[in-house]
């Protein structure tokens, strides 16, 4: 037999029909023989068929009227102020949309400007940092370089060794920037480059370790000073691109600039 | 408030909303029309007020009403509704109490117009005049909330534990055990105005 408590707590399922037919008999009877539980049970029962029988309330008449009211408004709103109404990720989604496609278009831009020949004049600056612990020749024998005819030949000849590979197309147009900045390879340093007037070819930098630097063109020239003076273009080396490349750092050769 | 289709009227509360989310205003019509009655029964017995009540389920409407497409078939749309108008009036009695109101059991006698005799009711009553609606309404609502509301959706609404469960986000064996226990709290609470009345 069961406790009075324990039966106690099945009190609802007994009336609800959820135990099964031998605890349903175990429980009447001993509800038979128990008045406490019997109470217990009784209670239960009111309260149970209170809960279900609990009169059941409506709104009011003119609840409808009130509604659809309410509804004309919310389609009102939706119509005519949907702008501020709307959740937010319902312009949020285009306005970020908006955002990527200026951004994308605002890249293409720059893009197209950075690879565009420039219109600007040639007076690069080279500076040469790299090259400054390792080459200590005095200013004064810049001034004594040889002169850009002098020169025209022997660095094309130099960049093929030098750059190890290099077309003798990227020489020429190595050797077009030498001689530009050749000229004006006795003002006092930068080096200023003349000016080569259009058409402007795109370029991208090449650095050469200084020790093979110095050892090849000493090997072709055989003079420090040319040494020196070559190693205003040859420490960043710039070769021309192939025709329709794409300039991949967005560097002119312009605006290049290589220090002593 | 349109007169039900027939035909709308033999399909179920799922075929409804889709008929409805195609841009039936009918169906939504049908909706209400199934759905006002026991919802306000639901949101009067959880806050005693019928002012609240009739607020919080013309809201649940217009909320159904605007976000028709956030409706999706993986639920039962009852269980749907209740969640909405459950949640509404939790928020109704959260600001109620911010407005630190306290309504003493309006539970009313100026409300008796828009009551349904129950008949079956007046029988229990006559057996047992003690419980009387109003003494189990104040019973209901000294109720922790947790437990107002998962008595009310099993023993009032007559829903399934399992509706019930996906109603309040919680366990089934959570709900048997709240409403175990709800039940006891309210007997004891009865037992008492008995004694008292005694």
């Amino acid at each position: 037999m069961k406790r009075c408590d324990k039966i106690v707590q099945d009190a609802y399922r007994y009336y609800e029909g959820a135990l099964t037919r031998q605890e349903h008999a175990e429980i009447t009877t001993h509800l038979a023989n128990c008045p406490a539980c019997a109470n217990a049970f009784a209670w239960t029962r009111r309260t149970r068929e209170g809960l279900h029988h609990l009169p059941r309330h409506v709104p009011s008449a003119n609840f409808d009227v009130v509604l659809h009211a309410k509804m004309r408004h919310a389609e009102y709103e939706r119509r005519t102020l949907w702008p501020l109404t709307m959740p937010s990720w319902a312009w949020q989604v285009p306005a970020y949309g908006a955002a990527a496609l200026l951004l994308v278009a605002a890249g293409v831009f720059i893009d197209r400007q950075l690879e565009a020949p420039s219109t600007l004049p040639v007076s690069a600056q080279m500076t040469l940092s790299d090259a400054a612990p390792a080459v200590t020749a005095p200013v004064e024998s810049a001034r004594n370089l040889p002169s850009a005819s002098q020169k025209s030949s022997a660095p094309a000849q130099h960049l093929v060794a030098g750059a190890g590979g290099r077309t003798a197309e990227k020489a020429e147009s190595s050797a077009q920037l030498d001689a530009a900045a050749t000229a004006s390879a006795g003002a006092v340093q930068p080096v200023q480059m003349a000016a080569v007037q259009p058409p402007l070819k795109r370029y991208v930098m090449q650095k050469i370790p200084m020790q093979t630097l110095l050892r090849e063109n000493r090997r072709t020239i055989g003079s420090q000073q040319t040494v020196l003076e070559q190693l205003a273009f040859d420490t960043m080396l710039v070769h021309q691109q192939n025709a329709g490349g794409r300039n991949p750092r967005g560097i002119r050769a312009v605006n290049a600039s290589v220090q002593f | 408030m349109n007169k039900p289709n027939p035909k709308l009227s033999q399909l179920s509360d799922e075929e409804l909303i889709q008929r409805f989310q195609e841009g039936d205003l009918y169906a939504f019509d049908l909706i209400v029309h199934r759905y006002k009655d026991a919802l306000f029964n639901f949101t009067y017995r959880y806050l005693g007020s019928s002012q609240e009540a009739e607020d919080v389920v013309q809201e649940t409407f217009l909320r159904i009403f605007r976000n028709r497409f956030a409706y999706r078939q993986i639920a039962k749309f009852s269980t749907w509704i209740y969640t909405i108008a459950g949640n509404l009036a939790k928020t109704e009695l959260r600001k109620r109490k911010r407005r630190r109101l306290v309504y003493t059991s309006d539970l009313g006698y100026d409300d008796k117009e828009f009551e349904i005799e129950d008949t079956k009711a007046d029988t229990e009553r006559d057996v047992d005049s003690l419980l009387t609606e109003k003494h189990i309404q104040d019973a209901i609502n000294k109720l922790p909330e947790r437990f107002r509301k998962v008595i009310l959706l099993v023993d009032v609404q007559e829903l399934s534990y399992e509706e019930v469960s996906k109603i309040m986000h919680v366990p089934l064996g959570t709900v048997k055990s709240r409403v175990n226990r709800a039940r006891l709290k309210l007997q004891g609470m009865l037992q008492d105005v008995f004694d008292g009345q005694r």
